[in-house]
C-alpha cells in the first residue's frame, strides 16, 4: 500500500474557468489572483481524456477510492455535450466507490443535466448563503442582479425529480458575521438538502477577513456559537457538517472535512488546461500561493511522479501547524489550525495560527460547554 | 419570519437529536463511507 501522504482523496476539477455570477467575496475572481484569466474557458475533450486516463491509473494503483469534484469558476458551464463525455469517461475509470460531485450555484441547473448526473451518479451540492436578503448581498450575477430566486429555482428543479433526489448531497453558505443565524438555519434547512455546511468568509493576518474587526475579536466565534445552539436544540435536523466534524472529534470519533482535526487530506486541482495546482483556497493567502515550484500539466507528467515528488511532500505537509501557540493548544485536535490560508502572513508566512484562532476557541469553548450540559455524552478528552 | 423565530425561540435543553446521531456513530461501527468517498464537494467554492 502507497504512504498516507501520496493517496490522493480529492481532486477539484476545473471544467469551466468563468463563473456566470460574479460573487463578492470569490477567493478565484475578487481576491487578487489573475490566473484564470490566462485559461480556456472550457476544459477540452483531449484534457478530459488524459485526467481521466491518468486517475484511473491512480485509483487502480492506491487502492483506495477517491472524490473528483467538477469545480470552476461555474462547473454548468462546460455545457451539456462535453459534460457527457466527460461524465462517461471519468466514471468509467472512477467507479464505484469512487465519488464523482459537483458544486454549483444552481443557476444553470437544467434537467437535461440532471439527467447525465442521475446516470453517472453524480452528487450534487448547492451553493446558497440563507434567504434572498442575506444571498443576494453578495451572491450577484455580473450586472449586480441577485441570484437568490434563480438558485432556488434550480434547487426547486432538482428536488422535483425522484430520481435526483438521492444525489442531492446539501447546500453550502458563506457566512455574513453580520446575519441573523437562525434566519439563515431556517432558510438553508427549507431547501430540503440533507446535508448543511457553513463556511468562513475568506481572509489572512494581512488582510482581515470580512467583518472581523480585529485578529481577536469574535464575530465569527459568537455567530457559529449561536448557529450551534439553534441546530442542536432543532427536533428534526438536517447534517450540518461542520458542527457534526468538531462535535465528532470531541466525543471521540474522526473528522471527515478538510480545516478541521488533524487528519491531512490529499488534494490536487487540475486546471481547464490540464495544469496541475495545489489547493485552489490558497489563492487566499496571495497570488500563486497554489502553483507547484515548475509548471505541471496532465498532458506532459504523470500524476503519480508528483505525487511522489518533494514539491508535493512539502505541500502535504503544509497543512500540519507550525505556530508555538497551535502545538500546545489543547484544541488543536479539533481545529486542526483551520484552512492553511487563513494562517498566512507576509511576515511569518503559515507559521501562525489561524485568522479565526479567538473564533475557534470560543466556538469550541461553547461546544465542550453544550457537551458537558448533555449529561449522557462522554465527553472525551482529545487534547 | 415564523420559521426563523421558531428557530431562535429554540434553546439547548440537554437533550439533542443531532448530539444522539452523532454518538450512536461515534459508538457504532465504522460508517460504509471511505473517507475519500465522503462528499466533500461543498467544502469549498465561492467563498
Amino acid at each position: 500500500m502507497p504512504a498516507p501522504a501520496t493517496i490522493l482523496d480529492t481532486v477539484l476539477l476545473k471544467v469551466a474557468s468563468r463563473c456566470n455570477l460574479n460573487c463578492g467575496y470569490c477567493y478565484v475572481y475578487n481576491m487578487g489572483d489573475e490566473a484564470w484569466r490566462f485559461q480556456p474557458k472550457r476544459m477540452s475533450a483531449s484534457t478530459a481524456a488524459a485526467v481521466a486516463e491518468q486517475l484511473g491509473e491512480i485509483y487502480l494503483a492506491q487502492g483506495q477510492p477517491m472524490s473528483v469534484v467538477l469545480h470552476g469558476g461555474e462547473p454548468l458551464l462546460l455545457g451539456q455535450a462535453r459534460m457527457a463525455e466527460l461524465l462517461a469517461i471519468l466514471r468509467a475509470k472512477l467507479p464505484h466507490p469512487c465519488g464523482i460531485h459537483v458544486q454549483t450555484n444552481g443557476v444553470l441547473l437544467t434537467d437535461a443535466l440532471i439527467d447525465l448526473f442521475v446516470a453517472y451518479d453524480v452528487g450534487i451540492s448547492v451553493s446558497i448563503d440563507g434567504p434572498a436578503h442575506v444571498h443576494d448581498r453578495f451572491r450577484n450575477d455580473h450586472v449586480g442582479k441577485g441570484s437568490h430566486a434563480r438558485v432556488i429555482a434550480g434547487i426547486r428543479r432538482l428536488q422535483a425529480r425522484s430520481d435526483a433526489k438521492p444525489l442531492f448531497a446539501g447546500v453550502l453558505a458563506v457566512i455574513d458575521p453580520q446575519s441573523d443565524p437562525a434566519e439563515v438555519y431556517e432558510s438553508l434547512k427549507s431547501t430540503g438538502a440533507p446535508s448543511l455546511d457553513v463556511l468562513v468568509r475568506d481572509g489572512n493576518w494581512d488582510v482581515l477577513p470580512f467583518g472581523k474587526a480585529t485578529p481577536a475579536s469574535i464575530e465569527y466565534g459568537r455567530w457559529l456559537s449561536r448557529l450551534l445552539e439553534i441546530y442542536l436544540a432543532d427536533p428534526a435536523p438536517p447534517r450540518l457538517r461542520l458542527f457534526d466534524d468538531m462535535l465528532r472529534l470531541l466525543l471521540g470519533g474522526r473528522s471527515q472535512k478538510e480545516g478541521v482535526g488533524t487528519t491531512d487530506y490529499g488534494i490536487l486541482v487540475i486546471e481547464p488546461d490540464g495544469r496541475i495546482d495545489k489547493n485552489d483556497t490558497l489563492k487566499v493567502a496571495h497570488a500563486n500561493a497554489d502553483r507547484f515550484d515548475v509548471d505541471l500539466n496532465v498532458h506532459t507528467v504523470r500524476i503519480a511522479d508528483i505525487l511522489a515528488s518533494q514539491d508535493y511532500d512539502a505541500y502535504y505537509r503544509q497543512q500540519r501547524p507550525t505556530a508555538s501557540a497551535c502545538l500546545s493548544c489543547s484544541n488543536l485536535a479539533v481545529c486542526g489550525g483551520g484552512m492553511v490560508a487563513h494562517r498566512w502572513s507576509e511576515d511569518r508566512s503559515y507559521n501562525n495560527p489561524s485568522i479565526f484562532c479567538a473564533d475557534q476557541m470560543h466556538l469550541i469553548s461553547r461546544m465542550r460547554e453544550l457537551l458537558e450540559a448533555a449529561d449522557s455524552f462522554p465527553l472525551k478528552e482529545v487534547a | 419570519m415564523a420559521d426563523s423565530a421558531q428557530a431562535s425561540a429554540r434553546t439547548f435543553n440537554g437533550d439533542s437529536v443531532a448530539l444522539n446521531r452523532l454518538v450512536a456513530e461515534v459508538r457504532g461501527p465504522e460508517p460504509m463511507e471511505s473517507r475519500a468517498h465522503y462528499n466533500r464537494t461543498h467544502n469549498r467554492h465561492n467563498r
